[in-house]
């Protein structure tokens, strides 16, 4: 079957990236799925008119959360015939031109291809310390051998979104996503990427991060 | 002799007496409903103003004191409506996430071949 390769991107506020982070994943994509998630800035407005039908736009109506969005995304992605998918985010943190090397795992036989992103000073400290030690207890609880538990660039099969799919409405997302391919030992790889930081105080906050401990603990012993 | 806190939860049950059968006569509890709280509201009366009648029952199933009781009553209610809260909760979750996506694919739908850029 012919490759269709769609990019889903959850956004929420973003109305200063979105066009540049849509032009160039567009270049390496068939078409993209953007899923608005009750922006309250001037994303529906910005969005240009010459991506020639290859953008679908999808908004919530009220703001549900990044995983909300993704899986809104992938079911529409799903419904267009997408063969894969790409998940990156509308903050221009995810460099599209780096999908081709995504695509490039996923021809060699990776189920679910995961972005790891360099911890050095790009990152932020607390980013950084809260990405170690939540990577770490992954790797301990469901021995997973992913370094990026976090990243939100990633790239799979569309047949394998059923295994992949995600409860969980919030930043846990990336999380349950990794968790559920180890339960169901998808091969999980990781490739290099950019570390890009505009805003320290944007994404995943402590608050998040001791939700997402929680939360890992409650998949591994409720799920 | 009525102690403080008998008082208090005289007061306490007479009060919740009162708000209950206003809700019934507003309609907003069911006669059954209303009934059963009454009888909720009644007993705590009862247990305040006869404690030495409650410890006599009590003693015949190795209850020491009244309050242990209802203390013990009242946690394992509560973890009652908690789970039943947790459930409910969840559900709401559920059909507000199945609601929010269906509306925004069926949009995009909609507007497939009038919006997309």
């Amino acid at each position: 079957m012919e490759n269709n390769t769609v990019a889903v991107i959850p956004s929420y506020n973003e109305d200063k990236t979105i066009n540049k982070v849509i032009e160039e994943t567009l270049k390496h994509v068939s078409s993209v799925v953007l899923v608005d998630d009750g922006s309250k800035d001037k994303t529906e407005d910005v969005l240009e008119n010459e991506y020639q039908g290859r953008l679908y736009y999808l908004r919530h109506p009220i703001n549900m959360g990044k995983g909300a969005a993704l899986r809104t995304g992938v079911r529409f992605a799903a419904k267009l015939g997408a063969t894969r998918v790409v998940l990156l985010d509308a903050d221009g943190q995810h460099n599209p031109q780096e999908i081709p090397r995504f695509l490039a795992k996923l021809n060699e036989g990776t189920e679910l291809a995961i972005g790891a992103r360099k911890k050095d000073g790009n990152m932020p400290f607390s980013m950084r310390s809260g990405n170690l030690f939540l990577s770490r207890l992954i790797q301990l609880l469901f021995g997973s051998h992913v370094e990026d538990t976090q990243s939100g660039y990633r790239a799979f099969e569309i047949t394998n979104a059923s295994k992949l799919i995600w409860k969980s409405n919030d930043y846990f997302v990336e999380t349950e996503m990794l968790i559920r391919a180890e339960k169901n030992k998808l091969k999980v790889r990781e490739l290099p990427i950019a570390t890009i930081y505009h805003d320290s105080y944007k994404g995943t906050t402590f608050i998040d991060g001791i939700k997402i401990f929680f939360n890992i603990i409650k998949l591994r012993v409720y799920d | 002799m009525i102690n403080g806190i008998a008082i208090i939860g005289i007061f306490f049950a007479l009060f919740m007496g009162y708000y209950t059968f206003i809700k019934f006569k507003r309609k907003e509890i069911t006669t059954n409903q209303s009934v059963f709280w009454g009888l909720v509201w009644t007993s705590i009366i009862i247990v305040v103003l006869i404690p030495g009648k409650i410890s006599d029952f009590l003693d015949q199933f190795q209850i020491a004191r009244a309050l242990d009781l209802i203390v013990v009553l009242g946690i394992v209610f509560l973890l009652a409506v908690t789970f039943y809260l947790f459930v409910r909760v969840n559900k709401l979750k559920n059909k507000l996430n199945d609601l929010v996506e269906s509306l925004a694919i069926k949009k995009a739908q909609k507007n497939e071949n009038s919006f997309c850029a």
